[in-house]
């Protein structure tokens, strides 16, 4: 019971219990040297038999306080009081924790939110994604016949959706814009449990062929271009040419597919209608398959039944290899950026743990130094368990701003990740603290900073205080057990640091290959962008136009090169092209073809295919290694030409001239009659990303791709890209738009950027890399310098006594010096080694991310450890100079 | 030096009836109820002088005993302890059941002798 009259009436209740006690002593005193004591053996005698006065004085105050809470809150004061006492240390050691929590907890947030917290879906656990076998890509893709047979033979999987990643073009009263539009199969609503906002999701007739044209809006798609109107349901809107009738609004936190990426916030979803083409051919890859396991059922035993579908699908269907593999697909969707959170992460907390090292050894020496007034409080009469409670405050206290601290840091390195580019992290825009993840790292951090607090207390209460005043400065004792065991753990930081310097060093290599690296073209002044017809088909809708005699004049003639025309006349413009897949563009057309005389590899011969303009080659700055480049003269009626690139005549026509020969693609099967002849060879270009593999290329004139066949649709009908090279840094867009709107009403233009953009883009995760983990190797040896600072410092302290002595005897300074050097080096040297051990083992870790290094990069690790043992040395310097310095006679008349 | 604070504790009950029972005999200072207990226990109990102080206080807190100032036998200023109405109702309640705890001891050591 504490009331507040008692609180003030305690100050009084002290005085009384001072005066009874003093009183007491006196008498006693008094009454033993009557007895004839001297006053001196009265005096010890009265206390020796009275008890300890200090704690019995405290032991009769705590009956009227609230025991423990005041006690503590005396502690906390106390920690305060001792923190503000030496700023430094206290600064440095919240800097350390605030860092170590910071970062690790902004880290762990984010791969927790990317790849932990399920999909927003009604069985996110049990959806998975079914993609054929031993592809890079993680969806990779089936064809609607895979899929309707999966469907029908499959009892172990509830559901069985689909939907194929498409593109098209929306006409509004306000503008003509390009649209993701993915095409669904209609029970995919039902299957992941999405509801729409407005109106209703498709109807089983919106997904049979001939079914009514339906479309479904995005919210932030009707809240932009139909100013949320809420009679929007019923109304119709033009898309990819053809009229269409709205059925409904998805809410925002709806993504379906997030594989498109964060273009799907503001587009549309087609009902799948399967084109004669899916329906009758398996190899129309156009197509991914999504499912739902039956609640119970494994993704392994799904995968056993998936494999005997295929294999009955290869006993009716000889000429397609088919094949299934099934993913979780969250486990599909983060794949890419799952090793690149792990290893930042990995990284992080290499950080934490210095961090904790850090303060541990700074908390030690502290205690260290305080080991003298732990003595004397002890003599005091202090309690041991006061005492230790105390110290455990202290840490407490520190650990608890440092924690502060560091989610304040946490919140602001969110704030920054929120601000990355679009589509760097899936879903980025959900990722907020996650107080677990908090509460775990402060647990850590606390947790090291009260042990390492704790070890010093325990260790100052269990010694007899006499022995503890009397060696405290004579540097003998418990100081060597302690001494050593900073000394290791500063070791420990220098493996630590040493693992992430060389992370840092690989990376670093990595980047710069991958600058140096051959781009094939001549990124300056140079910018693209894409042009979508009103009319775009789609990948989904692609058919060979049956009636060849009725060919439509192609887009090629009617428009892209007129345009083309016009835009060289634009000013500033030094010359334009048009290519449908440029240089790191993430899709691109892929085709089997073969080469007419020359017997065709039994694993099948494959190149991306991509239909040019006249001065490509020019625009671009490539230069053509043989033959001649693709012409205005090379119209529908001239002789069909093709030029490939460097990688094709390598792979495929090795050892003989190119030049000549003819590559024919499908045929009939697809509408390409005549076969191309070989007339250049292209240098090549840097394809889907910097440093990626160049893969074969066959470059085809637009004109003389014909309107019927399969690839017309495919290359010119979906989406093209335009490069255009200035005559200095000047922004095209308008100029563009202008253009287009004259002679091309209806086309939709963007992803306006300069190709040193799409560079850099390209390389972004690698830099992203570098910084992140350089930074950490920064703060890391910045730590072990700090560390490593303070534990030769203080092993100069305890020493200064026998260096004196050493010095008295004769020991020349140069050689004091080298003590403490040699010191420090054995420090580092033992952390390097450990650390480059631990290095090569982890090496594999980060092969996925390195561009031609190797993980055993000796250039790397060379410096690295060149690196540490300078800073090492620079940072035992100080301490060295300072123990040469010591005066012997006043450091043997200080005891 | 080293004794354990649960000491005192263990006998504090004890410590108490017999600080109760002394001051109803009169108002006392500490140096002099020390004297008084170790007086009539003999000598019996030997505990530290100190350790009667949180006991004092203690009993202050639950109002059984108050204090105030006066002045010491050798004539300077101290505290001197009172037993309240509550410090006697509580001593009798206190005595009654020590005196049944020792009857029971002492019955079930006189069976033992037998």
């Amino acid at each position: 019971m504490l009331s507040i009259g008692r609180i003030f009436a305690r100050r009084r209740r002290y005085d009384d219990l001072s005066i009874s006690i003093q009183e007491h002593l006196d008498e006693k005193i008094d009454e033993l040297m009557e007895d004839g004591l001297s006053r001196e053996a009265a005096e010890l005698r009265a206390r020796r038999e009275f008890g300890n006065v200090a704690l019995i004085q405290e032991h009769s105050r705590e009956v009227w306080q609230w025991p423990t809470f005041e006690s503590i809150w005396a502690d906390v004061r106390f920690a305060l009081r001792q923190l503000r006492k030496s700023p430094g240390m206290a600064v440095l050691a919240v800097l350390t924790l605030a860092l170590g929590v910071g970062a690790n907890t902004a880290m762990f947030t984010v791969i927790e939110n990317v790849l932990l917290r399920p999909l927003p879906y009604a069985s996110s656990s049990r959806m998975i994604f079914i993609g054929p076998p031993n592809e890079k890509t993680s969806f990779g893709s089936t064809s609607w016949l895979d899929n309707r047979d999966i469907r029908a033979q499959s009892k172990l999987l509830q559901e069985v959706a689909g939907y194929s990643a498409d593109i098209s073009v929306m006409e509004t009263q306000d503008s003509t814009q390009s649209v993701v539009a993915p095409r669904v199969t209609t029970n995919l609503f039902s299957m992941v449990g999405a509801r729409p906002l407005l109106g209703r999701t498709f109807s089983e007739v919106e997904g049979q062929a001939g079914g009514p044209a339906a479309v479904l809006l995005s919210e932030d798609l009707w809240r932009q271009s139909f100013h949320s109107d809420p009679a929007i349901v019923g109304r119709t809107v033009k898309v990819g040419g053809g009229t269409r009738t709205i059925i409904g609004v998805m809410p925002d936190s709806f993504r379906f597919p997030e594989s498109v990426g964060p273009e799907v916030r503001t587009g549309v979803w087609l009902p799948l209608q399967p084109s004669k083409e899916m329906l009758h051919n398996r190899g129309y890859y156009f197509f991914n398959t999504v499912a739902e396991l039956r609640p119970g059922v494994t993704i392994a035993q799904s995968q056993q039944e998936l494999d005997a579908i295929a294999t009955r699908i290869r006993q009716t269907d000889s000429e397609h290899t088919v094949a299934f593999r099934a993913t979780s697909y969250q486990e599909a969707l983060t794949g890419p950026v799952r090793p690149v959170l792990y290893s930042l992460f990995g990284a992080l907390a290499l950080v934490l743990l210095i961090a904790c090292a850090n303060v541990s050894n700074l908390l030690i020496a502290r205690s260290l130094s305080r080991q003298q007034e732990f003595a004397v409080r002890a003599a005091l009469g202090a309690g041991r368990v006061r005492l230790v409670r105390q110290v455990l405050c202290e840490g407490l206290t520190l650990s608890l701003f440092g924690c502060g601290a560091g989610i304040l840091l946490a919140e602001a390195i969110l704030v920054a990740a929120r601000k990355l580019p679009e589509g760097t992290l899936p879903r980025a825009d959900f990722i907020s603290i996650h107080w677990t993840v908090v509460l775990v790292l402060a647990g850590i951090a606390i947790l090291s900073t009260v042990l390492s607090s704790l070890l010093p207390a325990l260790l100052a209460a269990r010694a007899h205080p006499q022995a503890a005043l009397q060696a405290a400065t004579r540097g003998v004792g418990a100081h060597s057990v302690k001494g050593r065991l900073s000394g290791w753990l500063v070791a420990g930081e220098v493996a630590l640091s040493t693992l992430l310097l060389v992370g840092t060093g690989l990376l670093f290599h990595t980047l710069w290959n991958l600058e140096k690296s051959q781009l094939g073209f001549d990124a300056t002044h140079l910018t693209t962008f894409t042009v979508m017809p009103a009319d775009a088909a789609g990948f989904s809708n692609i058919a060979i136009s049956a009636d060849s005699k009725t060919a439509p004049v192609s887009v090629a003639t009617t428009t892209y090169q007129p345009v083309l025309d016009r835009i060289r006349h634009v000013p500033g413009v030094a010359s334009a092209a048009m290519i449908t897949t440029p240089p790191l563009s993430s899709t691109g057309i892929q085709s089997s073809f073969e080469i007419l005389g020359q017997p065709t590899s039994s694993s099948g011969q494959g190149a991306l295919i991509s239909a040019i303009s006249d001065e490509y080659a020019r625009t671009m700055g490539t230069p053509v290694s043989r033959g001649r480049m693709i012409d205005d003269g090379d119209s529908l009626s001239a002789p069909f030409v093709a030029v490939v690139n460097e990688a094709l005549a390598k792979k495929y026509i090795p050892g003989k001239s190119p030049l000549g020969k003819q590559i024919n693609l499908g045929g009939k099967e697809t509408g390409m009659i005549k076969p191309y002849t070989i007339v250049g060879v292209l240098a090549d270009q840097v394809e889907g990303e910097v440093g990626g593999e160049v893969l074969p290329l066959i470059l085809l004139p637009q004109q003389q791709i014909p309107s019927t066949s399969l690839f017309y649709p495919a290359l010119l009908k979906t989406v093209v890209s335009f490069v255009v090279k200035t005559r200095g840094d000047i922004p095209v867009a308008a100029e563009m738009r202008s253009v287009f709107h004259q002679a091309a009403p209806g086309f939709a233009l963007d992803d306006f950027q300069t190709m040193q953009e799409a560079v850099e883009k390209g390389t972004f995760n690698q830099r992203l890399g570098l910084y992140l983990v350089g930074s950490f190797a920064g703060l890391a040896v910045a730590l072990v310098f700090v560390g490593l600072y303070g534990v030769l410092s203080q092993l100069v302290g305890y020493r200064r006594h026998e260096i004196g002595v050493r010095i008295a005897l004769g020991a020349t300074r140069r050689s004091v010096a080298q003590l403490i050097l040699r010191q420090g080096s054995v420090l580092i040297g033992s952390g390097l080694v450990v650390g480059l051990l631990l290095a090569f083992g982890m090496g594999r870790w980060v092969k996925g991310f390195l561009y031609q290094v190797q993980p055993l990069d000796g250039l790397t690790y060379a410096a690295v450890a060149i690196a540490l043992v300078t800073i090492g040395l620079i940072a035992s310097v100080l301490p060295a100079r300072k123990a040469a310095s010591i005066e012997p006679m006043q450091a043997l008349r200080e005891d | 030096m080293a004794k354990k604070p649960e000491h005192h504790d263990l006998f504090s009950g004890a410590l108490e009836l017999m600080i109760l029972h002394s001051l109803r005999l009169k108002p006392m200072h500490g140096y002099a109820l020390v004297k008084h207990i170790r007086l009539v226990s003999e000598d019996l109990l030997q505990i530290e002088e100190g350790s009667l102080y949180p006991a004092l206080q203690r009993m202050l807190r639950e109002d059984l005993l108050e204090c105030e100032a006066g002045i010491s036998a050798k004539g300077r200023p101290t505290r001197i302890y009172r037993l309240t109405k509550e410090g006697r109702r509580h001593l009798e309640r206190e005595t009654t059941s020590f005196e049944r705890m020792f009857a029971g001891i002492t019955r079930v050591l006189a069976v033992a002798k037998v």
